[in-house]
This record gives C-alpha cells, structure tokens and sequence, in this order.
C-alpha cells in the first residue's frame, strides 16, 4: 500500500495504491483527520486508480472522513475505481454516497 | 495444479497480518486453479474474517493470537479463522449488514463473507472466543449458506 496526497486549492487529492485494509484504513484516517483539521479543505477526492484489494475496514475508514467532511459542509468523491474493486464498493453501497470521477481533472472541474 | 494441500498459520494480533493470512490462503485458492476472481472474493472473505477476530475478538490489542487453517480438497477450499477473544453475544445480530460496534465500521464484514464464500457457518462462545468456517468451490455461483451456534 502507498498514499501520497496533493492539495489543490481547497481540494485535497489523496492517491492511493496496492492492497487497501485495516493497516491503509489507519494511515487514511490519519492523514485526511490532520489535514482536515488544518481547516482549510473543503473538498476531498479518492484516486483509486492503482488500487488491488478493498476490504470493509478501509470502507470503513473512508465513511469516516465522509462523514467528517460533508458535516462541515464539504464533499468527498472517488476517481477511477479498477473494475477488480467494483464489486466490492457496489455492494457497500457506498456510490450513492459519494460522485465517482473518470479522472482526477474532471473531479477537480467539477467541484 | 494442486488438490489437496494444507496450511496452518498463527497469526500476531496486529493489523499487519490481516495481508499475510489473505496472500497464504490466497496463494493455496491459485494453486487449485480458482480463477482471478475467486481468488479475489476468497482474499476478502479472509480479509474480513481475520480483522473481526483481531478488532472485535482482540479489542485491536496485540499479544493475541489469530489462528488461520485451509485445506483444500478436490476444488474445495475450506478456511477457519480462529480466535479466543471476547466472543459474540448475539451472532444473528452481529452477522447484520451495517451493524457494527465501531462507528468507523461498516458493518459488512459478515456481509462480504457471505456473499464470497458458498458456505459460512460462526461458532462462539462469549469470553471464549469465535469460530468462523467458511468453504468455497471452484466455480460456484452459489450465495452463501449460513448457519449459526
């Protein structure tokens, strides 16, 4: 697992890559929680594009920091989802929580 | 290709062996030729099985011990993840989708198992600990069939 992030503006992109569980669901919420409480964030996007392997603690994890985020009136969405995770995000339901991106500039234009 | 083979694993209690127990098992699945997607609903199944029993079993404290067993037999993968930690009180309850004792869960780790695996079937005993035995064929399409002690 590997996460690096990038701010942009107010949007703040976190990548993320490899085998996605409970050891990447506390390196998640740590690095979204200190930069959200930094205060200036308002909009986070997930790029999942390089991502192997889901599990339900790092679903987990991200419902956190939606709700964190969305309570303080902001929004989170996810970018490139692999095919080999669909399954598992479909059946969490969490897409009709969160907009989906093809790309990483159109998450950014739409926001 | 490999019928029938068996692994046994004790797992440390931290979060760093949930990846280990899901690659050995994983690795047992491709030598019987399960497909890439068996394979991957074989990884979560595990996944989940082993986190609950570190998270809930263990209270996420480490000096416990995860116990993983598979054996696979004939296009059958047989998996039990062990642990002796707090138990569960009410199995029917804990096996709901989105009922978690931890706000920053979903939930769906009994959810994810049963819609991976063909069968399921938890044992536990509060203060004793939990017994989690799933199986899954080769080329089943089957939902899971669930039972209780």
């Amino acid at each position: 697992m590997s996460m690096e992030h990038q701010l942009f503006g107010d949007s703040l992109v976190v990548r993320l890559s490899g085998e996605l569980d409970l050891v990447a669901a506390g390196h998640f919420k740590q690095l979204v929680d200190d930069l959200l409480d930094w205060g200036k964030i308002r909009r986070v996007y997930v790029n999942l594009e390089k991502v192997t392997f889901v599990d339900s603690s790092f679903l987990g994890a991200l419902l956190g920091r939606y709700r964190r985020i969305t309570q303080a009136g902001g929004t989170m969405g996810l970018i490139c989802p692999p095919g080999s995770v669909r399954p598992t995000l479909e059946l969490s339901g969490i897409f009709q929580l969160m907009a989906e991106y093809r790309s990483e500039p159109e998450a950014l234009a739409a926001g | 290709m490999v019928s029938h083979n068996r692994i046994v694993l004790e797992l440390a209690s931290i979060p760093e062996n949930v990846g280990v127990a899901r690659l050995m098992v994983a690795m047992l699945a491709a030598q019987a030729d399960f497909t890439v997607a068996e394979v991957d609903e074989v990884k979560l199944a595990v996944s989940e099985a082993v986190t609950n029993a570190l998270v809930h079993g263990y209270g996420s404290q480490p000096g416990h011990t995860i116990r993983v067993e598979a054996t696979l037999n004939e296009g059958t993968l047989w998996v039990a993840v062990i642990d002796d930690g707090r138990g569960i009180e009410d199995i029917a309850l804990a096996m709901q989708p989105a009922v978690s004792s931890d706000p920053e869960r979903m939930g769906l780790g009994f959810a994810f198992m049963e819609a991976h695996m063909d069968t399921l079937h938890v044992e536990s005993t509060p203060g004793k600990g939990t017994r989690v035995e799933m199986t899954k064929r080769k080329d089943s399409e089957r939902a899971a069939r669930v039972s209780v002690n």
